[in-house]
């Protein structure tokens, strides 16, 4: 990759959807999207993780290898909207620090390039270790540096102590830091109060433009979209959905995504004789999730933890009312419309509460909740142009805006205004 | 993708599905995949991989290489044939048992301890060798696919050639050099 390729946005992101993984990074790809409207050109460096149970020995050999071989055979995809996609895979073996795998991005960055640092003047990173560090080490001295944090799993970062100092370092060198949400936002400002300041919210855009085709009449058919993994509830949404079914034969549910859980799922499934009226569609694009969406009457997302939960959000952009547990982010995405789309239960595995969840939203459906309202005060907190605008104000704005583009303070009241 | 012949580099073996489904859709677009992996053995289910693809194993590979094949002629070959020539009735049986321990107790022993760290510490890691002579000389491939870490530093090494280095890349949709 000889000279590196230049653009007026250079985004750096260690999740990105793929062939493979289409669910990876779904939020970072819509970012991408929302925010590449206007005459800028945006080049996303996607760094790929790898990862294997490598001998000390064969690693070293393979990064240099590595190293030597990027920036010969390395060329950017071309991606519809944006100046291009330049996927970089980084070898990991098994059990990295985290500051461990963020040298690791940012050394593989470097390689990419050559000599020469990110050609960018605006460089936004996702996730700030391992994304951050890397845009940090590699982007050119004038450049504008921003991360933002969605991670779930940012207390075991910033519970390793190298990868705290590098997180400590990358908030005091950035130009603005934005998280997703309260639950990224406070455990980050309970870390480093010093950086309170510094720590804006900007949340992840979801696009509004589909229209469902017929609005929901019923809440039969249930969706669960996301990873088939303990956190995500599914076994406990499995165990709730036989209960409301023994009520209400004609209940569906479609899980789309696929995890570990999915024999134990289906072999529970048999057990509870709910086996045909579930599906399992494994892992699908982001398009044909929406597109599911608006084929279905009820998301069900009971998560144990969200930073965001951007499933929600398109659950309602999709016209659909939601039955969500009280997992941090669906509280502040949702807050001021719960009335209207929502039933909130609690976060615990009894199936019981989420069956009982069920029933009061039905009741709630059939006396009318008001999915229009809200989707439309949704699209004005999410939707691409409102996101994409509070983006834009922070890169090519003044550097005293930058870090008080977003709402720090109200939450979700007004996020991006 | 549709009618390209790729080659993939799946030595490691620690990528399987994204290989399999890779392999599987180029061969379904009308293109030819030839899969070249590492220890057969990581490979839980090899038989996965769609007919219409060429697994080629490095080990078989490897046994192909001209000083392997002379090692083996030397130390099995002429003496089966030797075993053969002496041992008519009614000494076979006794040629026999003679054959089987010599193989068993020199033969084996000579090219285990011998041939084989003897061979890989005077050509060291040659499978690039092996992979452009046997393969890639073989077959034109478009392109050529590195398919895990393992892989990589083969394919470096593949890459000191230019005519092999434009057709390499780390993603089946990912644009040449």
């Amino acid at each position: 990759m000889d000279p590196a390729p230049s653009s007026d946005v250079a985004i750096v992101t260690p999740w990105y959807p793929s062939r493979h993984r289409p669910f990876l990074g779904a939020f970072v790809r819509a970012m991408v999207q929302a925010t590449s409207s206007g005459p800028h050109r945006t080049l996303v460096y996607h760094c790929d993780e790898w990862v294997g149970p490598y001998p000390p020995a064969v690693e070293a050999e393979l990064i240099r290898a590595h190293h030597a071989l990027l920036p010969r055979i390395l060329r950017p995809q071309p991606v519809d909207g944006i100046a291009g996609l330049l996927r970089l895979p980084v070898p990991l073996a098994l059990g990295l620090t985290y500051a461990e795998i963020a040298k690791r991005h940012a050394d593989t960055v470097g390689a990419a390039l050559g000599r020469g640092p990110i050609d960018a003047p605006v460089v936004h990173a996702h996730v700030g270790l391992p994304g951050g560090w890397a845009a940090l080490r590699n982007a050119r001295p004038d450049a504008r540096l921003f991360v933002t944090e969605h991670a779930t799993f940012l207390d075991a970062v910033l519970a390793q102590p190298e990868a705290r100092r590098m997180y400590d370092e990358l908030l005091h060198r950035c130009t603005g830091f934005f998280a997703v949400g309260r639950a990224v936002r406070d455990p980050l400002v309970e870390a480093f109060p010093h950086h309170a300041h510094r720590i804006a919210i900007i949340p992840n855009p979801v696009s509004f433009a589909a229209v469902r085709p017929a609005p929901v009449t019923d809440l039969r058919r249930w969706l669960f979209v996301g990873g088939l993994i303990a956190r995500k509830g599914v076994l406990r949404l499995l165990e709730a959905f036989a209960q409301c079914r023994r009520e209400d034969p004609t209940l569906t549910l479609t899980l789309v995504g696929e995890g570990p859980l999915l024999k134990e799922l289906r072999a529970r499934g048999a057990q509870l004789g709910v086996a045909e009226a579930v599906r399992y569609t494994g892992a699908v694009g982001p398009d044909e999730a929406l597109r599911l969406m608006r084929e279905h009457d009820l998301l069900v997302h009971p998560s144990q933890f969200e930073t965001f939960g951007m499933t929600v959000v398109e659950a309602v952009a999709a016209g659909m009312p939601v039955l969500v547990t009280r997992c941090h982010g669906p509280e502040e995405t949702l807050v001021g419309i719960g009335d209207a789309t929502a039933e909130f239960v609690a976060v615990e595995d009894d199936p019981t509460s989420l069956a009982e969840g069920f029933r009061r939203l039905r009741g709630r459906f059939t006396a009318g909740l008001d999915l229009d309202a809200a989707r439309r005060v949704l699209s004005g907190r999410y939707g691409y142009e409102a996101v994409a605008a509070a983006h834009h104000r922070a890169w090519f704005a003044g550097p005293e805006t930058a870090a008080t583009t977003a709402v720090t303070e109200r939450g979700m009241e007004q996020p991006v205004a | 993708m549709t009618g390209k012949t790729v080659l993939f580099l799946a030595l490691g073996g620690d990528r399987q599905r994204i290989v399999i489904q890779d392999a599987a859709r180029v061969a379904s677009d009308g293109g030819r995949a030839v899969v070249v992996i590492g220890d057969p053995t990581v490979w839980p289910t090899p038989r996965r991989f769609s007919r219409r693809v060429k697994v080629l194993e490095l080990p078989t590979l490897e046994a192909a290489a001209l000083p392997a094949v002379v090692a083996r002629k030397t130390l099995y070959g002429l003496p089966r044939r030797l075993c053969r020539k002496v041992g008519r009735l009614p000494l076979m049986s006794w040629s026999s048992a003679v054959g089987e321990t010599y193989e068993r107790r020199i033969a084996d022993v000579l090219h285990a301890r011998l041939f084989l760290p003897t061979y890989q510490r005077l050509r060291g890691d040659n499978r690039h060798r092996l992979l452009r002579r046997l393969v890639l000389a073989k077959t034109p491939f478009d392109v050529v696919v590195i398919c895990d870490p393992q892989s990589i530093p083969v394919a470096a090494r593949l890459a000191r050639r230019r005519s092999i280095a434009k057709r390499l890349t780390y993603d089946l949709d990912g644009p040449l050099g």
